[in-house]
């Protein structure tokens, strides 16, 4: 491990050393895009159970592990590998983004489904409050099974896409505190993808311990709004743990 | 009882009360029926998309509870009793542990956030345990 770390880092030392048009330069450039492509697998195969190919995945990682090699700059960053991540990971995103409504959900769930979500909202303003399925049905000229398949589709593609981070993150002392609470420190990267709203309830749920009706009025929220968006970041992690085993 | 038992629905009520019993396998793929038929049912209340997300994601959470125990090959029985507003949702599988530990997991948490009341109910058999889980949620339906 450590002559892997060595041989690594002597690379990345020779890449940045020689010119770009060095003919060394492509041999020590394919050598780093080899030695790196058992981080691309790894990094594909925490998504591989979300309806894409395997081989798309590392395809797509491959692409961003070429960036990151050709992108790194060893006087802004110390660490090759942790760059790299955030690229490959980049790419992988990229193409949830672009293919994973066509493959996973027929064109016309999707096209539904954001006929549902725009309906859906204009309903909650003229109703205040949340529309029944027969409504929205109603609305569009189409049966209750409808909706809820374009309801259920527009979640798969959540699940698909949303989780995936931005970038390697960084386990804050706040998320740290979050997790011993919830007695889950295997959380700590999942909570360090929240956004600062999303971890700013579950700090006052449950390392402040405050009631929901309490975070609703502190935050101006209706309670259940509180207990909806709390159980929905919950339930996400716990799929981001599900992908991480 | 193997993993390769059709899922049953039998229902009994009328359009705003009743009750619905479902067998699946308890398999993480099998859960989406159960999502599907407790949606079905909301719809047929008149709740609103809200609760029936809400429900749709309580039945996600508390089968991957019972996955977690369930004992290979074995069924999650649901049933699903509309009392006006009132939905009473219980799910039952049999487990080889003897004394499964629920409250610490997460689901447990989004649960018991989510919904009006949670309860488990562990029951010792000889060879296997009955785990049950409790569910009460009040939904809002539009007049």
């Amino acid at each position: 491990m450590e002559s892997t770390y060595q041989a690594e880092r002597d690379l990345i030392a020779e890449y940045a050393r020689l010119d770009a048009d060095d003919p060394a330069r492509s041999k020590v450039r394919e050598a780093l895009i080899v030695i790196h492509q058992p981080l691309v697998r790894h990094l594909a195969q925490r998504y591989a159970n979300r309806g894409e190919p395997l081989d798309d995945l590392i395809q797509a990682g491959s692409i961003g592990l070429i960036n990151a090699v050709d992108r790194f700059d060893p006087a802004q960053s110390d660490s090759f590998t942790s760059f790299a991540m955030a690229t490959i990971l980049g790419e992988i995103r990229k193409h949830f983004r672009e293919t994973a409504w066509s493959i996973k959900v027929p064109r016309r769930l999707q096209e539904l489904s954001r006929e549902v979500n725009q309906v859906r909202g204009s309903l909650e303003q003229s109703l205040r409050r949340s529309p029944t399925v027969a409504e929205i049905a109603q609305a569009l000229d189409r049966t209750t099974e409808d909706v809820l398949d374009a309801l259920e589709a527009a979640q798969a593609y959540r699940l698909s896409s949303l989780d995936i981070p931005e970038q390697p993150l960084e386990v804050s002392e706040q998320d740290r505190s979050i997790a011993a609470v919830l007695n889950r420190g295997e959380l700590g990267p999942a909570l360090a993808s929240l956004t600062q709203r999303d971890r700013e309830l579950l700090t006052l749920r449950f390392v402040e311990e405050k009631s929901q009706a309490q975070i609703a009025e502190l935050l101006s929220m209706e309670q259940s709004q509180v207990s909806r968006q709390i159980a929905r970041i919950l339930s996400r992690m716990r799929d981001q743990l599900l992908d991480n085993h | 009882m193997t993993a390769s038992f059709e899922p049953t629905i039998s229902t009994a009520g009328s359009s705003t009360s009743g009750l619905i019993t479902l067998h699946i396998p308890a398999t993480p793929a099998h859960t989406s029926i159960a999502r599907s038929a407790v949606a079905a049912t909301l719809v047929q209340v008149g709740a609103t998309v809200d609760d029936v997300e809400d429900l749709r994601l309580a039945i996600s959470e508390a089968c991957a509870l019972l996955l977690e125990h369930a004992a290979e090959s074995e069924l999650i029985e649901i049933t699903l009793d509309c009392q006006g507003a009132d939905i009473y949702l219980s799910l039952t599988t049999k487990t080889t542990n003897p004394a499964p530990e629920l409250t610490a997991s997460l689901s447990w948490t989004v649960l018991t956030t989510l919904l009006t009341s949670v309860e488990s109910v562990v029951v010792r058999n000889d060879e296997l345990t009955s785990l049950t889980l409790a569910l009460k949620h009040r939904v809002q339906i539009p007049r």
